[in-house]
């Protein structure tokens, strides 16, 4: 898969485009948004279903997608959906 | 993974696209029947959180189609239930069930079960959902807090006593179900080992408070215990738990399970809906035992101790058991009805007995023509019937032709039949005599309005649906050995049955005036790869077909008339008038009888041993199937 660089997710590391997109597509089911509405720049301020109850449900249609189990540090660092990606990657290649 | 849903197809992120591309579409255009049939099947091969997020509000607008039972669910929680509830509704749904849910406050479900004024009456619910927690309800228990020496008689006399109340305030407020989540047991007991050397310790009480609830629970009418404790240990407890979520979001399920809770409540789900399967038409070939009669005979079948015999002798027994709970027992199956008589009353492993099934349809019909039959035999509605087949093929043919009857997945390796049919909710009973003793005036009307709108389709829907594409081709050196097994094992679809060694296949081919074909096929859902065999023989201007077979995977698809379409064509341009053939009867058979009749060659000699038939290939053709595709063309030279 390929890497780009996107410049916006926090700690300004290359985010996996595979995983962003399947980050993307289930954002999209979750919070009701158009998958062309959606990048790593994506965050509560720029979505407006973006709660803290959806983002809940965020985390456990990731968890339940990916076999994954997030710590609350790692949901803390979940500012935009390319942190999500970020820690999501970072959790899959451990 | 879950186990139960090992099974389910993970889509790549591309086709879970298009699907959803589609479902809009058909949302679009009105098409409210294939729009609905397309997001139960959504959810059915990707049962997720995500998944329910994108159905619901898709479902919703299929409301006005009148489709749905209308239900009203009240969920009296002492934790984070909220994202059961997506899950929860999807399901639902895909049950044909519009359910509203009504989520109590935090840990108020006492007051609002005592009072009778109070939100959740006012509500006015079908079923209510009490699902508390261990270490709310008695956390001295959970925790193991008391001194080693004391026991939990208190706790449990308090636990019981409370629940008590509520069950009966609730039954002079409400006539509706009630289903009580019992308690879970912890990990470890805090004494360890010791927690078992006196009476009532940490474990025995909350396993005695779990007793009592089920007795206080069967003097009532309509409440029932949802053995939580047990759905904790069938996917374990180790597993279960989130602690993280259960800190920061007192939500003590982790993501994978969730599932599994909401699977938990359509059991009950179900039986009080009405939505239930009465009689399970199943299969016999790789079904019920394993191996094909008609090709393995009666003692070439797997069944009994041992692997894989066992498989299948765990799926009879958990038959059986359906059957104990009134359930009745069918067989769907395309057999020569003699053999698979002959193997159920004979082979030495089989549980179930010929008297075991209410009804019987043995044959090569088509089997959404059966399953009508044996509703119509059993006198019962079509949406009563499950279906239990391990052919894709067939359980896709009867969702399209059948849509309201109950397909059951199964998955590939036959060791977990047993638990896909003990999985499915459709066979729970409340009562033995539920059927008549639903709460149903509203629900029987219900579902006689949604009768309205079962369609039946066509078989041509269900070829087109099957997207096949035939490849023929002349005899090759790579293809000859599986040629030549074919005409030595293919007993049904066969209609001289001659057999071929490979030399002798060798030969035909050297001889100018034969001709071997061989037919591929692939279908949405696998390349079965080379499954049908014709070989001819021209004398002056007539075209003898000496051998016309196919494999039994592929038989009632239309493959046989593309084969016989190709070789009617190419025969007509060698110059041949007539192409003829002959049906040379065996004990196996019948499913090729009708091979030339169905294609419309006139009959010209008949006896006990077979028959003969000519077409005219100057006034006469054999059309070309239209939902197969034709891959690249083959001209015999």
């Amino acid at each position: 898969m390929a890497t780009v660089d996107y410049p916006s997710s926090r700690n300004g590391a290359r985010v996996n485009t595979g995983v962003l997109e399947d980050v993307c597509g289930i954002a999209s089911d979750v919070l009701g948004a158009g998958t062309q509405e959606l990048s790593a720049q994506s965050s509560p301020d720029t979505i407006a279903n973006w709660d803290s109850v959806q983002q809940l449900y965020l985390v456990l249609a990731l968890e339940e997608r990916f076999n994954v189990q997030f710590e609350p540090s790692d949901i803390d660092r979940m500012r935009t959906l390319g942190d999500i990606a970020n820690v999501l990657e970072s959790k899959l290649s451990v | 993974m879950h186990l139960s849903r090992a099974w389910k197809i993970m889509f790549p992120r591309h086709e879970v696209i298009m699907q959803r591309a589609a479902i809009d579409g058909l949302l679009r255009s009105g098409d409210t029947d294939s729009a609905f049939a397309l997001l139960v099947e959504a959810w059915r091969t990707a049962p997720t959180v995500s998944t329910a997020a994108f159905l619901i509000p898709r479902f919703e607008q299929l409301r006005t189609s009148g489709r749905f039972l209308q239900s009203r669910i009240a969920l009296l929680r002492s934790f984070t239930v909220e994202p059961l509830i997506p899950i929860f509704r999807a399901a639902m749904f895909a049950s044909g069930i519009d359910a509203r849910v009504h989520v109590g406050d935090f840990n108020t479900y006492s007051i609002e079960i005592l009072e009778s004024e109070s939100t959740l009456y006012r509500y006015e619910p079908n079923v209510v959902i009490l699902a508390s927690l261990a270490s709310d309800v008695a956390p001295e228990l959970w925790s193991g807090t008391l001194k080693m020496s004391a026991n939990y008689h208190d706790s449990v006399n308090r636990v019981v006593g409370h629940f008590a109340d509520l069950i009966a305030a609730f039954r002079k407020n409400s006539d509706a179900y009630l289903i009580i989540h019992n308690l879970e047991q912890p990990l470890h007991a805090s004494g360890g080992l010791l927690d078992g050397r006196h009476a009532c310790g940490q474990r025995d009480a909350i396993a005695q408070i779990n007793v009592q609830l089920e007795q206080i629970a069967r003097e009532q009418h309509g409440v029932y215990i949802l053995d939580y404790d047990q759905l904790v240990a069938r996917y374990g407890h180790e597993a279960w738990r989130d602690e993280r979520k259960w800190i920061t979001a007192r939500m003590p399920i982790a993501a994978g399970n969730l599932l599994h809770v909401v699977d938990e409540w359509m059991r009950f789900i179900h039986p009080m809906t009405g939505s239930i399967a009465k009689v399970i038409a199943l299969d016999l070939d790789n079904t019920l035992w394993g191996g094909v009669v008609g090709e393995d005979g009666r003692d070439g079948l797997q069944l009994g101790d041992g692997y894989p015999g066992a498989a299948f002798t765990s799926l009879q027994i958990a038959l059986l058991a359906l059957r104990a709970r009134g359930i009745l027992l069918a067989i769907c199956s395309k057999n020569n009805e003699a053999e698979a008589l002959d193997a159920i009353r004979h082979h030495s492993g089989m549980i179930l007995r010929l008297d075991h099934f209410a009804a019987r349809r043995i044959n090569w019909d088509d089997k959404a023509i059966n399953i009508v039959a044996i509703a119509q035999e059993l006198n019962v509605g079509v949406d009563s019937i499950a279906f239990l087949d391990d052919n894709p093929v067939e359980r896709e043919h009867i969702r399209h032709a059948l849509p309201q009857v109950r397909v059951i997945d199964l998955p590939d390796n036959a060791l977990f039949y047993a638990r896909a049919v003990m999985d499915d909710p459709s066979f729970e009973r409340l009562t033995l005599s539920d059927e008549d003793r639903l709460r149903s005036t509203y629900y029987a009307a219900e579902r006689a309005r949604n009768e309205l709108h079962q369609t039946v389709h066509t078989k041509e829907d269900f070829y087109r649906s099957l997207e096949q594409e035939a490849l023929i081709e002349p005899l090759e050196a790579a293809t000859l050995p599986r040629i030549a097994q074919l005409t030595q094992k293919t007993n049904q679809f066969n209609v001289t049955t001659h057999r071929y060694a490979e030399p002798e296949i060798a030969a035909l081919a050297a001889n100018p005036k034969y001709r071997i074909f061989s037919i591929r096929v692939k279908d949405r859902f696998a390349d079965n790869g080379l499954v049908g065999v014709a070989i001819t023989h021209d004398t002056e201007r007539k075209c003898e077909i000496d051998t016309f077979l196919l494999s039994c995977r592929v038989i009632g698809r239309t493959v046989e008339t593309a084969l016989l379409s190709h070789i009617a064509r190419e025969s007509k341009k060698r110059g041949m008038e007539s192409l003829t053939g002959a049906f040379i009867r065996t004990a196996k058979n019948a499913p090729a009888e009708m091979l030339y009749r169905n294609h419309g060659f006139a009959l010209t000699q008949e006896n006990e041993g077979g028959s003969r038939w000519e077409l005219d290939l100057l006034r006469q053709n054999v059309e070309w199937p239209p939902w197969i595709t034709r891959a690249r063309e083959t001209v015999h030279a």
